[in-house]
């Protein structure tokens, strides 16, 4: 147990030092500073004291990074192991091809909640110093539905990149996850309206796609109502974990035929 | 007492129609130095991943230490290097190796000693802090070697060592592998530099289209003859097998 | 990937081939990249604001706990028809759908909420960007100003808003309407201004055939400032000139009677 914990550890701290070390991390910094800081002095017709919309500017770049770093780490995770050739020597160590892929995997989540929690962190201080209140329960509650956001991305980018090629599956999978975001909870009423297998297709998607909407805790934060009912957020919790773990299920079986 | 490191037994490998090892049969003893010659295509890489674990073999048995190569356990005791890896280019070399060394399960502390002394051993203490990208192929080879090493193995297993090694390097190599075998390491690799295979070996296996035509000592197969291995592995690959 | 983009293509025309730009706009930088895409994402701004004022709720998909209604008219003057249309999450009936459960609850406020007048000002971006993006979507203009005026309580602002509005758009009914009204503001009262632009409002209603409903309500709002006016300096002529208008665009219209009304009693006190 212990050896294993060991092993799945220098697994995450091999992705957190891949992360930190690339040059992605600093150009969304820089990005975030170019975009936000105008914004943040932006006087409307010349009125000031408006700060929602640059919450909802900043926590929608966050939600853009986080999937980006998600699925950009997620993707990689093995593609460039077997590109680099690193795969084999890291095989042929006392380590199994399932604490491989978990151990990987958590080292991409890790590594992605810690760029996570470097913007929230900001995002927080900036509300902070505007006067506002982030510290709630509702700010911890966006926070972990955030996270599990991101867990569920790196899953999906992971199980991708051994079922397709690592560019077609991070491109599918950045138009499904903003897709989804955005529209994913009026598939219904599109599927309404149409017939035949387009119906069928809009259905199937709705079921079977990952819904990030319901990740998604921006207009609570931005406008203040609350957290969610402990309920709904559990619910929200057992859906990432479920769908993670049939991700993972599903790149371990790959994983387990690939020939390497 | 194991007498035998690993065992081939009658192992067949087929990929799709392609028959790349065909009931190959081969050991390696305690202590032994076994060179896996052969042509590209022979199937000497298809037998190192399946010695590892890293593939299953369609039909035959493959025992490492005993056991199943295929169980994380069995690996323990082996060191790896694959043929020219590009090693994680944004780490040092010694936070590859303290990589490698959690992944094998070591503590920190045996894992800083076995990285200190490695360095040493393959002369990489002064680049020790550059990131691995600032590498040539070389550097990149003697960091695969460290890495193989960790552990302190009872076999190593290496795929084409020499590849990418300027010969000064690949003398310093060829010294460190017999100070691994004076010390009774069972070391196994696959190469085409048939000079330094017949100046480390004690045994050479032979391959040709997924068949060993010749196990045996280098100095039977070089002989008699008094020729050098290289005329004579020639010989071996025109004629399919040893009179 | 390039079949998949097709695809994608493919779905986005059969979705909503109407709302497919159909050609460019104007000739500036934002018009040209935009092409007509600018009011709708003006209008989307707009749309946004006034979901900002009810608390971030988007009104098109409102659904609240408990059975509450929400009730529109104590929000914005405009009425933008908050009726339950085809993306509510609520108006669906049938088996237990637990996604659309998840989104309903996670999407809605436990309670009915409006921003206060301190903290309407969050609107005010939407609106910039609106008229940034679609200088001419006079909707967003107006209420932009109506918004500054009768929420957030900010006279001098609404009056900028105005202003800008109605240089940007001089050919605008509603816009001189809306600067009329700004000038009759109490403290940026000037009823010089005022009057001067009521009597545009009146002039280019004059020439134009049929008013649209937002016009027309533009024109009318004019016309019975203007009355007043009149009707305080006793001025027949002017009160006669405005009931013709008044007359020619609507003779049933209540301010059309009331003028008529009071043209009959000047009449008899002169």
């Amino acid at each position: 147990m212990r050896g294993c914990m060991r092993r799945i550890g220098a697994l995450v701290k091999l992705s957190l030092l891949e992360l930190w070390r690339r040059n992605d991390m600093f150009a969304l910094l820089v990005l975030s500073l170019v975009l936000l800081v105008p914004l943040s002095m932006a006087r409307p017709f010349g009125a000031s004291g408006a700060t929602r919309y640059f919450d909802e500017a900043a926590l929608l770049l966050m939600w853009g990074y986080s999937l980006f770093i998600s699925l950009g780490i997620g993707g990689r995770l093995f593609t460039s192991e077997f590109a680099n050739r690193t795969v084999y020597p890291l095989l042929a160590k006392p380590v199994s091809r399932g604490e491989l892929l978990v151990g990987k995997y958590l080292g991409a989540v890790v590594a992605s909640w810690s760029a996570l929690a470097f913007f929230y962190v900001l995002w927080a201080i900036s509300s902070v110093l505007r006067g506002g209140e982030c510290l709630t329960f509702c700010f911890f509650q966006a926070v972990v539905l955030h996270a599990l956001f991101v867990a569920l991305a790196v899953a999906a980018a992971l199980a991708g990149s051994f079922l397709l090629t690592p560019s077609a599956s991070t491109t599918l999978l950045a138009i499904l996850f903003p897709a989804m975001f955005f529209f994913g909870r009026r598939l219904p009423d599109y599927a309404e309206n149409v017939s035949g297998v387009l119906r069928g297709l809009v259905n199937v998607v709705y079921w079977l796609a990952p819904h990030a909407e319901f990740f998604d805790m921006r207009q609570r934060l931005v406008h203040g109502w609350g957290g969610v009912e402990a309920g709904v957020f559990l619910a929200v919790v057992g859906y990432a974990i479920f769908y993670s773990g049939a991700l993972l299920l599903g790149a371990r079986l790959l994983f387990n035929r690939k020939r390497l | 007492m194991e007498d035998k490191v690993f065992e081939l037994d009658g192992v067949s490998r087929t990929f799709g129609a392609l028959k790349a090892v065909d009931n190959l049969t081969l050991s390696l003893g305690k202590g032994e130095v076994t060179g896996f010659l052969g042509t590209n295509g022979a199937g000497k890489t298809t037998t190192i991943k399946m010695l590892i674990g890293l593939l299953r073999p369609t039909a035959g048995t493959v025992r490492l230490f005993g056991g199943d190569p295929a169980d994380a356990a069995t690996r323990v005791r082996i060191g790896y290097m694959p043929e020219m890896a590009y090693y994680y280019p944004y780490l040092n070399v010694r936070e590859l190796l303290a990589f490698y060394g959690g992944v094998c399960g070591m503590d920190k502390q045996t894992v800083r000693t076995r990285t200190d002394k490695l360095l040493e051993e393959v002369e990489l203490v002064e680049a020790a802090k550059r990131p691995l990208k600032t590498y040539s192929k070389g550097m990149l080879q003697r960091a695969g070697i460290a890495q193989a090493l960790l552990n302190d193995p009872d076999l190593l297993i290496l795929d084409e060592p020499f590849t990418g090694l300027d010969p000064l390097a690949r003398i310093h190599f060829r010294k460190l592998l017999m100070k691994l075998r004076d010390q009774g390491k069972s070391i196994f690799f696959s190469s085409h530099e048939l000079g330094e295979t017949e100046l480390l070996c004690d045994n050479v296996a032979i391959m040709k289209n997924g068949r060993c035509i010749y196990h045996g000592p280098v100095d039977r197969l070089a002989g008699d003859g008094g020729g050098n291995l290289e005329r004579l592995f020639l010989d071996v690959l025109e004629k399919g097998g040893v009179a | 990937m390039l079949t998949a983009l097709a695809l994608c293509l493919g779905l986005v025309m059969r979705i909503a081939p109407a709302r497919m730009p159909q050609a460019l706009g104007g000739g500036d930088f934002l018009s040209v990249l935009l092409g007509d895409a600018k009011k709708d994402i003006s209008d989307a701004m707009v749309h946004e604001a006034d979901s900002y004022f009810h608390g971030g709720v988007d009104m098109d998909c409102h659904h609240l706990h408990g059975g509450h209604h929400h009730d529109s008219g104590t929000c914005c003057h405009h009425d933008h028809g908050h009726d339950h249309d085809a993306d509510c999450d609520d108006h669906h009936e049938g088996a237990f759908d637990p996604w659309r459960w998840i989104n309903v609850h996670v999407r809605a406020p436990e309670i009915d909420r409006h921003l206060s007048t301190k903290q309407a000002v969050e609107m005010m971006p939407w609106f910039w960007i609106a008229v940034k993006a679609d200088p001419h979507n006079v909707e967003a203009w107006s209420t932009a100003w109506y918004t500054a005026s009768h929420v957030m309580k900010d006279e001098a602002l609404a009056l900028r808003i105005a202003v800008e509005g109605q240089r940007l758009n001089p050919e605008s009914l509603e816009m001189a309407c809306v600067l009329g009204r700004a000038y009759r503001a109490e403290t940026t009262r000037d009823s010089e201004k005022s009057e001067e632009m009521f009597r545009r409002v009146v002039e280019m209603a004059e020439g134009t055939q049929d008013l649209a409903e937002n016009d027309n309500q533009a024109f009318f709002y004019s016309v019975g400032c203007l009355a007043d006016s009149a009707q305080r300096r006793k001025d027949v002529a002017a009160l006669a000139k405005l009931l013709n208008a008044a007359s020619r665009i609507n003779p049933n219209h209540p301010t059309t009677r009331s003028m008529s009304q009071t043209l009959k009693e000047l009449g008899r006190g002169s």
